[in-house]
């Protein structure tokens, strides 16, 4: 079974079933002679619900962290509120129904109003009023989630958690969650996460028809994947798992907090490449010197229409105060019709790679590329930013993009924007061969091996064909590279690289010796790339790229790096 | 009675924590205090009818204090907002 990870990590546990809907009050409508009964209920439910909430508060700050709790001192201000006591006392009168009802009418009225709005902050907000509401309705049937025993070892299968149950859970006896209903921004969603507990939605099936309390429940909050009652022989794989990861993970705190240089104490950047909030998170905890790949396509591919100035303005300042002063490369939006956007339609294209994508596309529509960059330009006052333009094949690309970046600047009121550069991509061989002229025009150049090698090799890297014709060590593929870094570092300009080929170890002597400022990579590399830049003399690796670039076959290339990465013990 | 129209510099704009920060300060206030934006109106002192004016980044709102502390109101709340973080 596979559903949405949501919290990173592998649990094995116990299910332990919360079966919330289950609890069904039973009637719902009352005579008018109740009313005054149900608003006596209402009270005494509230002020139990609000006992319940400030030792709530009392545990997460100190379990937790001070902005958590005061999510839910929010909370209890709405609860306490004269608005939810005029909405809910409404409800009864007008709608006749009893205090649970109102309060739960109360809940979804304003979490709809909440889905009205804008900003998609906003939208997902709106959970706020069905998880007070339920603390209400819980307050008033008096049954209190407290007496839930949760036993050792426990994996919690529920429908629905709200972030009140999350938190007032004792977290040091939970394995792990699986959740039927939710999303990766949910309140519970992001407190298994700050508490390192894996977690996955599980929306098909319902987790509470397939399992049962008591099952042995195994978790991968990596993939997924969801195993009940496994076979001795799944076990044994899952254990050889949890057992590299562990492994995985002694190495990487053995290395963490050294700084990324050689062993004559060169530096190199170690970068990270993410995709989301989530990454940046472990991109800092793992102590990233910078992010050289920030991609933001899944901003634009999870919404139904584009994303808004404010809410892009909102992750991008996130994630650049995250890093605290450190460079953050932001790709504008790279995609084609090989992965389309649904608000973006596109011609069928017979060749999408190289057809409309990358910036060739938001010059189609330059709205988009125009609010992207508004948004960057904003985020720019928390601190250094870099906007990369991706598949950029002639300067005119460059100096259009300028153009209407200048033009962004002024509408804004701006005379100048001091934080942020502008670099490229650069992954066609005609960026390569006028990367002189480029440079002139740009602050920083990154290169992207994945793209520079099937447009070089003119090997479609998708095509299981033409696979044997996808090299990344291919000597053309490694002197484009030399030439591209040679001509950024002549002209004084950051460069970077940020395909497959930068979290390669194989590789990274290469990239040493061409004295690239930064390679940019997946976080888990990361570790793995210190650990071996550490044990490698600039000096050697500066001989060694000369060598290389005589070579003129992938299978020589790779033969004498295996040798120079041998020869230190830094190959398994 | 007094009127002021400022913008929303928080990055998150006046969702739930920066907004009961807020809702707590006017509340140190005897004047009504109303925020209007678009066409809609909420008392400052209730945190649930400021979260669904949507308040976010580069929004602007405008301020209205009446009573007998209206100027201090005003200044104080307009400087809370202005330096909010987060």
């Amino acid at each position: 079974m596979k559903g949405e990870p949501v919290s990173k990590g592998i649990a094995h546990g116990i299910a332990f079933l919360i079966g919330q809907e289950k609890e069904q009050q039973t009637t719902r409508c009352i005579c008018s002679q109740a009313i005054e009964q149900e608003v006596e209920r209402f009270f005494a439910g509230r002020t139990r619900a609000v006992a319940k909430l400030q030792k709530l508060i009392e545990k997460v700050r100190s379990e937790m962290n001070q902005s958590t709790a005061e999510i839910f001192e929010g909370h209890l201000e709405i609860l306490l509120s004269d608005d939810l006591e005029e909405e809910v006392i409404e409800n009864i009168k007008s709608q006749l129904v009893n205090a649970e009802e109102a309060s739960r009418i109360f809940g979804k009225t304003n979490e709809q109003e909440m889905q009205n709005l804008e900003d998609d902050y906003f939208k997902e907000r709106g959970q706020d009023f069905i998880d007070i509401a339920d603390q209400l309705i819980e307050g008033i049937r008096d049954i209190g989630k407290d007496r839930l025993r949760i036993p050792e070892n426990a994996v919690i299968v529920s429908d629905r958690l709200v972030p009140s149950q999350t938190a007032s859970f004792d977290l040091q006896k939970i394995s792990g969650f699986i959740i039927h209903t939710g999303g990766l921004n949910s309140h519970a969603a992001i407190i298994a996460r700050s508490k390192g507990v894996p977690a996955v939605i599980l929306r098909d099936p319902d987790p509470l028809g397939v399992i049962t309390t008591g099952d042995d429940l195994w978790v991968d909050g990596y993939t997924g994947d969801i195993w009940i009652n496994p076979d001795e022989k799944v076990i044994e794989i899952l254990t050889a798992k949890v057992q590299n990861l562990r492994l995985e993970q002694e190495r990487m705190q053995s290395v963490i907090d050294l700084s990324s240089e050689s062993k004559d104490h060169q530096s190199f950047g170690l970068f990270a490449n993410v995709g989301n909030l989530d990454d940046i998170a472990s991109a800092v905890a793992r102590r990233a010197d910078g992010i050289g790949l920030f991609r933001t396509e899944f901003l634009f591919m999870e919404t139904d229409k584009a994303p808004s100035r404010s809410s892009q303005k909102a992750i991008y300042a996130k994630a650049i105060t995250a890093l605290e002063g450190r460079q953050v490369i932001i790709r504008l939006l790279d995609t084609g019709a090989d992965k389309p956007i649904p608000y973006l339609p596109l011609q069928q294209e017979d060749n999408p790679y190289l057809g409309l994508r990358g910036i060739r596309l938001l010059f189609r529509y330059e709205q988009i590329l125009r609010t992207q960059l508004q948004a960057i330009l904003l985020a720019s006052e928390c601190g250094p930013v870099g906007v990369m333009i991706p598949m950029v094949s002639s300067l005119d690309t460059v100096r259009r993009v300028r153009t209407i970046l200048d033009e962004e600047i002024a509408r804004l009121g701006w005379v100048s924007a001091p934080n942020l550069s502008l670099g490229i991509m650069v992954e066609t061989p005609s960026a390569v061969v006028m990367i002189e002229e480029l440079l002139e025009e740009v602050d920083f150049i990154s290169i992207g091996t994945n793209d520079l090698t099937q447009y070089t090799l003119a090997a479609d890297r998708g095509n299981p064909d033409v696979d044997c014709y996808y090299d990344e060590f291919h000597p053309a593929v490694f002197r484009s590279i030399a030439k591209v870094i040679g001509s950024s570092k002549r002209k004084l300009k950051r460069n970077g690289v940020c395909g497959e080929l930068a979290g390669n170890v194989l590789a990274l002597p290469f990239f040493m010796g061409l004295g690239v400022d930064e390679l940019s990579t997946n976080v888990v590399a990361l570790a793995e790339l210190k650990y071996a830049m550490r044990q490698i003399d600039t000096q050697d690796a500066q001989a060694l790229a000369k060598e290389l670039l005589k070579l003129t076959s992938s299978q020589e290339i790779r033969a004498k790096l295996q040798a120079f990465l041998l020869e230190r013990r830094l190959l398994r | 009675m007094i009127c002021e129209t400022i913008t929303i510099r928080n990055t998150t704009g006046l969702h739930t924590r920066p907004a009961k920060r807020v809702v707590d300060e006017a509340k140190k206030f005897e004047s009504d205090i109303i925020v209007r934006y678009r066409e809609k109106e909420a008392s400052l002192k209730s945190l649930l009818k400021i979260l669904k004016l949507g308040i976010s980044y580069g929004h602007e709102i405008e301020i209205q204090c009446e009573g007998s502390d209206e100027i201090l109101a005003m200044e104080k709340i307009k400087s809370f907002i202005l330096n909010l973080e987060e």
